[in-house]
């Protein structure tokens, strides 16, 4: 996903609810190809890649939310905005730690103390963000993620 | 901020007018934050308007190809707006955060000397003494280049005004199969 997302096939021409059923048969599964990635907890790049999936999925329910049964629909996309902030919060805390290494290693020696205890602080909450992730992710198995995902497409016909 | 419902969209209707409909919808929300965001200080209003400009920008990367080079410049103004706010929210962000841990530290050291009963040699080592330096220059630092930022948000943002791109963009999405 890294050089942008996967192409959905798409007829200008064709009705709403024929692309809404064909984005979300592409962007649903998307979200789950860097989750045991994220789970590892080893590469923080698997973590941004499954934030940008979890955003582009919460789109895709926004931009064609009339096109689907609305209760199904507003459970999935509870289920999804729920992973994506389970998500931010590691994220932005990463991006905060990455911005505040970077400063400090160009900043003037008698300046780094203070930046290194703001970056330690800071890396506390993000072992904290990260006993978060878990039951967030998990919670995608438990509420039939990938099933949801594949009722509302077939759904979505109506 | 709670995105604006787009009216009269039909499921069963064409994906470029129902597109058109919801762009139409999201690039309106955007240019709302104008006046208010002339103003620097205005921060709820700079995060809320890089909100609308992510998703006009989400929107377009699914429903831009449609509109042909228009969507596909407008999608990369959106980004770029997006990128610049969130820049400037970071700041935001970031030197309250500052002032909280210097806040910590102050109390940590203070607990300290009153324990050390405030004497000389105490006062000469308290454990934070070296961090308070380096966290007031990250705060200049970090103002410094939000006024940079902002400075540059607002001069591109005139131009897309002064350029008329924003009616460019209407009548683009207004033109049946554009």
């Amino acid at each position: 996903m890294a050089g942008g997302p996967e192409p959905v096939e798409i007829d200008p021409r064709g009705s709403f609810r024929d692309a809404a059923r064909r984005s979300l048969a592409v962007r649903g599964p998307e979200l789950l190809v860097h989750r045991d990635g994220t789970l590892a907890g080893e590469d923080i790049e698997a973590l941004h890649q499954m934030r940008v999936a979890s955003r582009r999925l919460r789109a895709v329910l926004e931009v064609y939310a009339g096109c689907f049964p609305g209760r199904a629909h507003l459970t999935l996309l509870r289920l999804v905005k729920d992973t994506a902030d389970a998500l931010s919060e590691a994220r932005d805390l990463d991006v905060q730690i990455d911005g505040l290494r970077a400063y400090a290693a160009a900043a003037p020696v008698e300046d780094r103390a203070g930046v290194e205890s703001l970056i330690a602080e800071l890396a506390a909450r993000r072992v904290a963000a990260d006993d978060h992730l878990p039951p967030a992710l998990l919670r995608l198995d438990k509420e039939r993620f990938s099933r949801q995902v594949a009722r509302l497409v077939e759904d979505g016909r109506r | 901020m709670r995105a604006h419902g787009v009216r009269g969209l039909d499921p069963d209707g064409s994906f470029r007018a129902n597109a058109a409909r919801i762009v139409r919808t999201r690039l309106d929300e955007l240019y709302a934050f104008d006046p208010a965001i002339r103003d620097p200080d205005r921060v709820t209003e700079l995060h809320d308007m890089r909100i609308a400009a992510k998703r006009l920008r989400y929107v377009l990367e699914i429903v831009g190809f449609s509109f042909g080079k228009v969507g596909a410049r407008l999608e990369g103004e959106a980004r770029w707006l997006q990128e610049v706010l969130g820049e400037i929210h970071d700041a935001d962000v970031l030197v309250p955060e500052i002032d909280a841990h210097v806040a910590r530290l102050r109390e940590q050291d203070r607990v300290f000397l009153v324990a050390a009963d405030r004497s000389p040699e105490a006062f000469a080592a308290l454990p934070n003494r070296a961090a308070y330096v380096g966290l007031e220059a990250l705060v200049v630092a970090t103002t410094a280049r939000r006024t940079v930022l902002y400075a540059t948000f607002l001069d591109r943002w005139d131009t897309l005004r002064r350029t008329g791109f924003r009616e460019r963009v209407r009548q683009a999405l207004a033109k049946p199969g554009s």
